[in-house]
């Protein structure tokens, strides 16, 4: 294996174990999300007039939020080339795998000639 | 993935004279700062997915003085205003293989009647019932009769409720679940029973008032 194999190998496993915890550390969603929309427990003010009307059940509602919050997925969801949803494991860390597999492929294709 | 949503009703024009009843009171749902909310979720094998909108118009009509008398109404929802958080994700949803909004770009559900209607609490200033609305919903150019628990509160105009919207409010919530198959959504080849579940649960949560503008729906 030649010197620039190794080093673009070595770089390959760094990204990889980097975009990895980067995926992790961020929930460990299948897809790259910019925003996400979830469901939180929020405690009913008394003083609303619906929770004095007997509206709710309980003195806390389940309710649905968007906020802006970064997650690093294992998968792109791109709408086009530059869309930002472009960014996940795969699309970091594939691309540099590419090339390690075909620099890989053309030393094992020279060794043979020689 | 899809959605569901609904709204009640919507011909403007023909909004009071749908009501059967000329002595209801008429809540127009048409919340500007787009605080009702329609939750639709989905749970399968590989993934769990939560959208919402708070684009919904229609309205309820209500009689506070003689709630037994029942009520209609009808609720309407863009298939393009859901959002699932993933804007590739909510393209596929609007997309042919899912809700196709381009032929059918509106969920609504209409309300005919309210029935097993329960009181659970009632003052000078408001009522609450617990009712099962029947009418029809349509999805994806399908309709079906449906028939939905809920809850319904009525509040009379006061310093309170003038602080959310104008004149009397009536706010309701339910849920419920449709079945994508019975709405003819097949969605993308393997997907349903694995990314998308088979029935799709939602949460409506609405307020209407007598002061709000009538919504401008088609």
């Amino acid at each position: 294996m030649s010197k620039a194999t190794h080093i673009l190998l070595i770089t390959s496993a760094i990204i990889s174990i980097g975009a990895v915890l980067l995926w992790q550390g961020t929930g460990g969603d299948y897809y790259t999300k910019f925003q996400v929309v979830e469901q939180v427990e929020r405690k009913i003010d008394p003083n609303d007039p619906l929770a004095a009307a007997g509206f709710y059940d309980t003195e806390s509602t389940v309710e649905t939020v968007r906020r802006d919050e970064f997650r690093f997925g294992l998968l792109p969801t791109p709408s086009g080339l530059f869309d930002r949803h472009i960014l996940a494991v795969l699309s970091v860390a594939g691309p540099f795998w590419g090339i390690t597999f075909i620099s890989i492929f053309v030393d094992l294709k020279r060794r043979r000639k020689s | 993935m899809l959605s569901i949503l609904f709204l009640y009703g919507i011909h403007t024009t023909a909004m009071v004279a749908e009501d059967a009843s000329g002595d209801r009171m008429m809540f127009y749902v048409n919340d500007p700062a787009g605080r009702n909310a329609v939750v639709f979720k989905s749970e399968a094998p590989l993934e769990d997915i939560v959208g919402t909108t708070g684009n919904i118009s229609g309205y309820m009509a209500f009689d506070p003085t003689n709630p037994n008398a029942g009520g209609s109404g009808k609720f309407m929802v863009p298939v393009a205003s859901l959002d699932s958080g993933i804007p590739l994700r909510d393209e596929h949803i609007q997309g042919e293989a899912w809700l196709n909004a381009a032929a059918y770009p509106m969920i609504v559900l209409t309300i005919d009647e309210l029935k097993d209607i329960t009181e659970v609490k009632k003052t000078d200033e408001a009522q609450t019932y617990d009712v099962v609305a029947a009418g029809t919903f349509t999805l994806h150019g399908v309709t079906k009769a449906i028939e939905v628990p809920g809850r319904i509160t009525y509040l009379r105009e006061n310093d309170a409720t003038s602080k959310r919207l104008p004149g009397h409010i009536l706010a309701a919530r339910s849920e419920f679940t449709v079945a994508l198959e019975d709405y003819r959504i097949a969605g993308a080849p393997g997907i349903v029973g694995s990314k998308v579940g088979e029935t799709i649960d939602i949460e409506v949560s609405i307020m209407g008032s007598t002061g709000s503008e009538k919504p401008a729906m088609e």
